[in-house]
């Protein structure tokens, strides 16, 4: 066995044993006020957000709505829900959109942008900050 | 020009200059809400410190690159239609002798239903972890896919692709790639006596590609596929498989595959794998190494004297540097030992009814790339 495929070895051994760590909750994750669904386990928003689910459980057809690359509160979002740092993510929509799969969805440049997308579509879900004003949409719990 | 070709420089000028002018906000361009175009450069610098190699000489080449322009179109929420442009420069390849300036490498219609997506065109060819995006230098380590896996074929598929997905229980999920048409298959192989350049089509192919994710970010995958290879003077058949898996963390990645490729008329047996390893040490710093095999059957009109030969063993390691923008530069150093360059080395020497494996060259050489893709 060569030195880099020991190296290798090694290396696989390590991404088997680590674990990834969960940061503070420092964004609300909301939905169209029609939408049925008061909570949502992460797994299934992280599928909702990278398209590989469609449909919420209760059966609504899912528009997701990002936003900005360089936000924080999608920093935290990527990290916490989608289990990866923005980077991964961004790697995962390059290889989503050059192998004629899919499309990330729409950015919107702030808050509010995302709070009035989820208020006017139907099957939207999205996040947001903390703090931030979340009237006319509905705050649902990812855990 | 062969049939899939554009009028050539031109074209290849025209989709350069897109892929500039787009660069520029190097985000997605939604012309409306429908139309959306992405773009992708992989360029380098590539040099040989002795024999060439994947179209790198000695004295090196600048003319070295992929780009891509994509189109889609959302007809409706259930269904689209993308096109993707391909410009390709080989350096001094003997392939780049029998490549169109730019090609159509993705024209298909996508309907979904449901867990069910169909596609009917020319799409990518799930095979393997990353033959869907082998030209997309923003998610390779390297400049490129390993050359020994991917070939300069099978890209992509003429006919229809059916894929589906089905979540399983404790996060688990199964994913399947049906496809049946045909491709496109360009090689450099070496015979006993020389380095020969094949162009060949496979038709009625038929075989599929699936995966099992497993918690982890483990990913298991089998593809098999047979089909008919057809050239002017002959039609014969192959028969391929392929094995996968990978682990994808947040701290590093390794990925390993193994081909076989085999088959009659003309004969063949190839064997190539490869182990590659990604540690990401910093969100803008990803180190990587790789080591890749290959095995090739060498074949004489006594079928006897048929001798496996090690045509390529090779290890690789790359700095990647990810800029702000959706950019990677990239260097890699690339040691070679084996028989496939693109000058011919001499696998064998008959004598008789011996055939004697001759003594393998080496060669090391370097690729600086630039990689974007928005």
């Amino acid at each position: 066995m060569t030195n880099l495929s020991r190296c290798i070895l090694g290396m696989g051994v390590a991404l088997l044993a680590g674990s990834s760590t969960l940061q503070a909750q420092d964004y609300k994750v909301i939905v169209n006020s029609a939408n049925s669904t008061s909570d949502l386990p992460a797994d299934v928003a992280a599928k909702l957000f990278l398209k590989q689910t469609t449909k919420f459980p209760n059966g609504t057809a899912a528009q997701p709505v990002d936003q900005a690359k360089s936000s924080a509160v999608r920093a935290s979002f990527s990290k916490t829900v989608l289990g990866r740092a923005v980077s991964a993510v961004e790697s995962y929509w390059q290889q989503q959109i050059f192998s004629g799969k899919d499309v990330p969805p729409p950015a919107k440049p702030s808050d509010d942008d995302v709070v009035a997308f989820v208020k006017a579509t139907p099957g939207a879900i999205g996040y947001v900050s903390a703090g931030a004003s979340v009237a006319g949409v509905k705050v649902v719990d990812v855990k | 020009m062969g049939k899939n070709g554009f009028a050539g420089p031109v074209r290849a000028g025209l989709l350069a200059a897109a892929l500039l002018a787009g660069a520029g906000s190097l985000s997605a361009q939604s012309l409306d809400e429908r139309l959306t175009l992405h773009a992708s450069l992989n360029a380098g610098y590539g040099k040989s410190d002795g024999l060439p190699v994947l179209g790198i000489p000695k004295e090196g080449t600048v003319d070295y690159r992929v780009m891509t322009l994509q189109f889609r179109y959302q007809l409706a929420p259930q269904d689209a239609f993308v096109v993707q442009l391909l410009n390709r420069r080989l350096g001094s390849s003997p392939l780049a002798g029998v490549l169109n300036d730019v090609t159509t490498q993705m024209a298909f219609w996508q309907h979904r239903s449901g867990a069910i997506t169909t596609k009917v065109g020319r799409t990518p060819l799930p095979r393997g972890l990353m033959n869907e995006v082998r030209y997309i230098g923003t998610v390779l380590p390297f400049f490129r896919q390993p050359f020994e896996i991917s070939g300069d074929a099978f890209d992509a598929l003429d006919g229809v692709l059916v894929s589906g997905r089905r979540e399983l229980t404790k996060g688990f999920s199964v994913e399947g790639h049906a496809h049946f048409g045909a491709s496109e298959n360009r090689s450099v192989r070496a015979t006993s006596t020389e380095l020969t350049v094949r162009s060949s089509r496979a038709h009625n192919m038929v075989g599929a590609q699936g995966y099992l994710d497993a918690p982890g970010g483990v990913r298991l995958g089998l593809f098999a596929n047979k089909y008919e290879r057809r050239t002017p003077t002959q039609t014969g058949f192959r028969n391929f498989v392929a094995y996968s898996g990978q682990i994808d963390r947040s701290f590093g990645v390794i990925r390993a595959e193994h081909f076989r490729e085999s088959g009659e008329s003309p004969g063949a047996d190839l064997k190539s794998r490869y182990v590659q390893a990604i540690a990401k040490v910093h969100p803008r710093l990803h180190l990587a190494g790789e080591h890749i095999r290959q095995t090739q059957r060498v074949f004489f009109t006594n079928t006897a004297l048929n001798t496996d030969i090690p045509s390529v063993r090779e290890t690789g390691a790359s700095i990647n540097v990810f800029g702000s923008v959706g950019t990677v530069l990239k260097f890699e150093h690339r040691w070679r030992k084996g028989y496939t360059y693109d000058a011919f080395v001499s696998p064998t020497t008959v004598v008789g009814n011996t055939v004697t494996v001759n003594p393998a060259r080496t060669t090391n050489y370097w690729i600086a790339s630039v990689a974007m893709s928005f």
